[in-house]
């Protein structure tokens, strides 16, 4: 009888330790719902934006070899209203490039940098990094350093 | 009858608080590989000229910039911590450290993507990036303890202007 006590005793006990710190819906801040992302240049003049997030209205960013770019990324929802996400500590922007030894993304708070590395052509896409995935993937955009 | 139960739940006791230590560990150790020992999570380039770049968890802020026939010291600073996301400052510069007193199995993988555009020599504390033609690459710095990579930074482009 007290074996069999103590086996359900040390059975529930486990399983109340096991989810002592793991809540089992756990506290996750909100995805950011992004249908399509803008990008501008630093004086706030839009370069490209995408359609459905399917391309580029503009398909192509041109940039001078030697001169870095400042652009600032802005997410829109799907009623192209446009998201501020300048105070979420766990969102940022990441970047992929084919040919990455070409341009580099240096992502600062509220805008970024696309440093060009040499002439020639790359495809580009950028990334909205939430904690540890993404909420929003960009189509590839085509990126000329002249 | 209740010294009996006291018996019977003294090793209750220890189970239940070894499932609640074991419930309430370090999370990232579940997946992340354990090596013991220096835990790395940035990487800081100090050039001889006063200037850095360091890495911040997939990018880097600042690239190194030679001359053809030219070089460029570089110191390797490392941090234990790593600043949020949306945080680009340069790591605490007290949070810094070198491997010099480090155990002698760690050391560093050098690795540049196009050899003819520049070479490294160095060792684990820092080191030298030759320039050896006009163009550009990517450098990786690599952080094994004997075989067993325990820090990897994200790949940085540098730049080798044409000699003067």
């Amino acid at each position: 009888m007290m074996r069999r006590l103590s086996a359900m005793a040390v059975c529930a006990l486990m399983a109340c330790g096991l989810t002592a710190c793991d809540h089992p819906i756990g506290i996750v801040s909100a995805h950011i719902e992004a249908a399509d992302l803008v990008v501008r240049d630093s004086a706030g003049v839009e370069l490209t934006r995408t359609s459905f997030n399917r391309r580029w209205m503009v398909d192509s960013l041109v940039l001078r070899d030697g001169a870095s770019l400042r652009v600032t990324i802005t997410p829109v929802d799907f009623r192209g209203t446009e998201l501020d996400v300048s105070e979420r500590r766990d969102v940022s922007y990441r970047f992929d490039a084919e040919r990455a030894e070409l341009v580099q993304w240096e992502p600062q708070r509220g805008f970024g940098w696309l440093h060009p590395f040499g002439r020639g052509e790359t495809r580009v896409r950028f990334l909205i990094w939430h904690g540890d995935h993404a909420d929003f993937v960009s189509p590839w955009l085509r990126v000329v350093i002249r | 009858m209740f010294s009996s139960v006291q018996r019977a739940m003294r090793p209750v006791v220890a189970v239940l608080a070894m499932a609640a230590m074991a419930a309430c560990g370090d999370k990232e150790g579940v997946t992340a590989p354990e090596v013991e020992g220096l835990r790395i999570r940035e990487v800081i380039l100090a050039a001889d000229d006063g200037t850095f770049a360091f890495s911040h968890r997939d990018h880097w802020h600042g690239a190194p910039v030679l001359r053809a026939n030219g070089t460029r010291g570089l110191t390797l600073h490392f941090t234990s911590t790593q600043l949020a996301p949306d945080d680009h400052d340069v790591p605490p510069v007290e949070s810094w450290f070198t491997l010099a007193t480090a155990p002698s199995d760690y050391n560093v993988r050098v690795v540049i993507e196009d050899t003819t555009v520049a070479r490294w020599s160095g060792d684990r504390v820092g080191g030298t990036l030759h320039g050896l033609r006009d163009g550009a690459s990517r450098v990786s710095f690599v952080v094994r303890r004997g075989s067993t990579t325990i820090y990897e930074a994200p790949p940085l482009n540098f730049r080798v202007q044409p000699a003067p």
